[in-house]
């Protein structure tokens, strides 16, 4: 059986002020994952969810409809992070693919291994890491988390040396 | 009978010490103007004026008495003199501050009493014209303009009667009375019958009295409460418009809090569904998933032959070339063929370069970055929604500090004034209702209908005057009284219509942009239509009404004001310039520097005469001024410079003499 998206508990919590707002920009949990993978992946900080945080819920087993038209990107920038995580360039043909394989399984609904699941929850937790050293506190109202997060990511981004 | 100012004279009080002689040569001018800086002390000069004409100081309290010392001064008296002329004949009147008592001891000189006499003495014959009420309607500040319309501080009517001396159609009823009282006590033929009948009508007159005195003084308080009504009425009205006005800024404002609520929210919305496509968060993402189609291409990933292509060989008996397979050919081909992709992952690495080729912009020289434009935008919402949320607290705290308190209180003293003036209404109808046949004359002391009264007053005087024998000259008397109160009465209303009439055509010229009219003369002046004006309107037609009246009347009187264009329009200040000399004999004014334009040069122009005097206390301030006096024209005392001459009047131009 394919394994799931994981959210930690503590992530849950950080984001439950913006997550019961009735204005509904996050919609699910997927939001506040996707929120997390994303700065994971701009950082390459990653690590396990399950020992960071004791409490974690496999949430999803796929891409959720408003991830689903994105998914293979996202899936991309995955493959980008993991080959320069492993140090392979993508000019080494039979090591990329031997990881695209690592990483890839089509035949799930996710279209990730095994193994690709747990790299994109391990990116999504260090991301929740990253995101918690850089908040002062919970965010409050989703409009400004929106603007404070678009600016902690591109940041983090124009200092990695695996986007530049 | 003509009162005229000559000049005053202080030492030691708030004012400087100064003497003011107004008298030029051998004549007083028609006009006096006295400029004085801020500063100089003409309120002070003003109140003295007015004290020594309506010997108010004798009454003053200790503290009163005190606040006319100069401040930091120990001196321990002071004096001040003004110096009139009664019909050409002069009269002085001396306030002596003891300030060690804080007291103030009046002496009074004229040619009647023979020389100085101690205390407050006006010839008998001006007492009524020196009275507070009737003084500070010819030596005014700037308020009376607005006194002259509140019941409680002028009587209008009453300077009508005094300055036309109505009072005498009144004192002649009273010396018939007193004639026929005196008649009826020496023609008796039964002494003691008389005498009951007299001490009968004596304690008639003197319930009917206390009764008129009664209805006069409700009468005023009626005036008063219906004038603090209108008021109350007014500020209600202010307050609820005033709340209106800010309960309509504060919904509108909620207003645009809520329509920048919602584009927040559109704005939002839009830039969570881009965060959604991670192409659009940074350049460098999209960038790199370009490059990696690119390699992905370059290193023709995914291969054309898929795993499955070498397993399904593999399980065939030859090889695609046609030769036979032996069992290792067969396992070295199944296990080369996990270096190929499946044909599931070929399909992924396609659909994801499809997704990149539709998705991402090659356009290296044009960074994509929408979302940050709309970050851009929001922020910029945000604050603009927390400068209207900061508006509405705002306004919320300025109507809570309004408050309903205040309202309520307002409310409160109208409701209490509109019991009071009902009660005073229920008071002077029964005074002034028509008899009954209810009322009973055996308890006359219960009976408080004037009319009843009056009724019985005369039956009893009938009786008296048929005791006395002097009946013909009863009805004689009643007939003469009666046409005394016909004549007053018409008289007080004909000089009113006059009156009236006079002011609303000089008000219409001299207020030609604005206009008021005067409706009626009570205790106080009634504009037509309005409750109130403004400061130049209330100004302009107190100064018409009082022109008007000193210029009418038979006795006249000086017109002193403390700064008389202080409010006035430029026009206004012109026309009252060329009113003024034409109804007054002696007009002097306190004027500051910024009161010449427009003004005295016109009173100048159309006056018999006038006198200049510019006075200014001797300070740090006005040192330098010292330096460039005129050769000729000046007095000065230890604090002060008075200077004569309408040069160094024009050209002095201290508005404000501060030490």
């Amino acid at each position: 059986m394919g394994k799931s998206f994981r959210l930690r508990q503590d992530t849950k919590d950080w984001f439950s002020n913006i997550q019961k707002t009735t204005n509904q920009q996050i919609k699910t949990d997927f939001d506040l994952y996707y929120f997390c993978l994303i700065l994971g992946l701009a950082t390459g900080k990653y690590s396990d969810p399950t020992t960071r945080c004791k409490e974690h819920r496999d949430f999803r087993d796929e891409f959720v409809s408003d991830y689903k038209p994105h998914q293979n990107l996202i899936i991309g920038l995955l493959i980008r992070a993991e080959l320069s995580k492993f140090g392979i360039s993508l000019e080494e043909k039979e090591d990329t693919k031997k990881h695209l394989i690592k990483l890839i399984d089509p035949s799930s609904i996710t279209n990730l291994t095994n193994e690709g699941i747990d790299s994109m929850n391990a990116y999504a937790s260090g991301g929740f890491d990253y995101l918690t050293e850089n908040f002062n506190s919970k965010p409050h109202y989703v409009e400004e988390f929106l603007i404070s997060y678009t600016k902690l990511l591109q940041k983090a981004v124009d200092e990695s040396q695996l986007w530049n | 009978m003509r009162i005229d100012i000559l000049g005053w004279q202080s030492s030691g009080l708030r004012c400087p010490n100064m003497e003011i002689n107004l008298i030029s040569g051998d004549n007083l001018p028609q006009i006096s103007l006295i400029q004085m800086p801020n500063g100089t002390a003409k309120t002070t000069t003003l109140t003295m004026i007015r004290a020594a004409m309506n010997g108010d100081a004798e009454k003053w309290n200790h503290d009163e008495v005190m606040s006319f010392r100069r401040v930091g001064e120990t001196n321990s008296d002071g004096c001040f003199i003004l110096k009139l002329s009664i019909d050409r004949k002069p009269l002085t009147f001396e306030l002596n501050f003891n300030f060690d008592e804080g007291k103030v001891v009046f002496s009074t000189s004229s040619q009647s009493l023979g020389g100085i006499t101690p205390g407050w003495h006006p010839p008998d014959s001006l007492r009524r014209f020196f009275e507070s009420k009737f003084v500070r309607l010819f030596i005014f500040d700037g308020e009376l303009a607005q006194d002259l319309f509140n019941p409680e501080k002028t009587e209008a009517s009453q300077a009508i009667d005094t300055l036309f001396q109505l009072y005498l159609l009144k004192e002649i009823e009273q010396i018939a009375e007193r004639n026929w009282e005196q008649a009826t006590k020496y023609q008796s033929s039964t002494p003691q019958g008389q005498t009951r009948q007299l001490n009968k009508i004596k304690e008639f007159k003197k319930h009917i009295e206390t009764v008129k005195q009664k209805l006069e003084s409700k009468k005023k308080r009626l005036s008063v409460i219906e004038a603090e009504i209108e008021k109350l009425e007014s500020k209600i009205g202010d307050h609820q418009s005033a709340d209106r006005e800010l309960q309509e800024q504060l919904d509108e404002t909620k207003l645009q809090v809520t329509k920048a609520e919602k584009e927040i929210e559109l704005l939002a919305t839009e830039i969570m569904n881009q965060i959604r496509q991670p192409q659009l968060l940074h350049q460098s993402f999209s960038n790199s998933l370009i490059e990696l189609k690119s390699k992905l291409d370059k290193a023709k990933l995914p291969e054309k032959a898929s795993r499955q292509f070498f397993i399904d060989i593999a399980e065939q008996p030859k090889c695609i070339c046609g030769r036979d397979l032996c069992s290792e050919t067969r396992q070295e081909i199944k296990k080369r063929a996990d270096l190929y992709l499946s044909d599931h992952t070929s399909a992924f690495l396609n659909a994801l370069k499809e997704d990149i080729r539709n998705n991402l912009s090659y356009d290296e020289d044009r960074p994509i970055y929408p979302i940050n434009n709309q970050i851009d935008v929001l922020n910029k919402n945000i604050f603009e929604k927390t400068r209207l949320k900061n508006k509405c607290d705002y306004l919320q705290q300025k109507i809570i500090e309004r408050g309903d308190d205040d309202l309520k209180e307002l409310n409160k003293s109208l409701d209490e004034y509109k019991i009071e003036k009902a009660q005073l209404e229920k008071t002077i109808q029964a005074i002034t209702r028509p008899s009954s046949y209810k009322d009973d004359p055996q308890m006359y002391k219960k009976v408080y209908c004037l009319a009843s009264l009056e009724k019985w007053l005369q039956e009893e005087e009938g009786k008296l005057a048929e005791i006395s024998g002097t009946v013909e000259k009863l009805h004689k008397k009643e007939i003469f009284q009666k046409i005394l109160k016909l004549s007053l009465k018409k008289a007080n209303n004909n000089l009113k219509e006059l009156i009236i009439k006079t002011c609303n055509h000089r008000l219409s010229e001299i207020l030609y942009r604005d206009p008021i009219q005067i409706d009626k003369i009570e205790h106080s002046l009634k504009l037509e239509g309005q409750k109130s004006g403004s400061v130049g309107q209330l100004l302009s037609a107190g100064y018409t009404f009082l022109t008007t009246l000193l210029d009418r009347g038979k006795n006249q009187f000086p017109l002193l004001v403390d700064s008389p264009a202080n409010g006035l329009d430029g026009a206004s200040r012109r026309e009252i310039g060329k009113l003024i000399p034409k109804l007054c004999h002696q007009f002097i004014a306190f004027t500051i520097s910024t009161e010449r334009e427009g003004f005295t040069n016109i009173l100048n122009e159309n006056s018999d005469s006038t006198k200049f005097i510019t006075v200014f206390r001797k300070t740090k301030g006005t040192s330098h001024l010292l330096e460039s006096l005129p050769s000729q024209g000046v007095t000065t005392s230890d604090n002060c410079v008075i200077v004569e001459g309408k040069d160094y009047f024009d050209l002095f131009d201290i508005e404000e003499d501060k030490e």
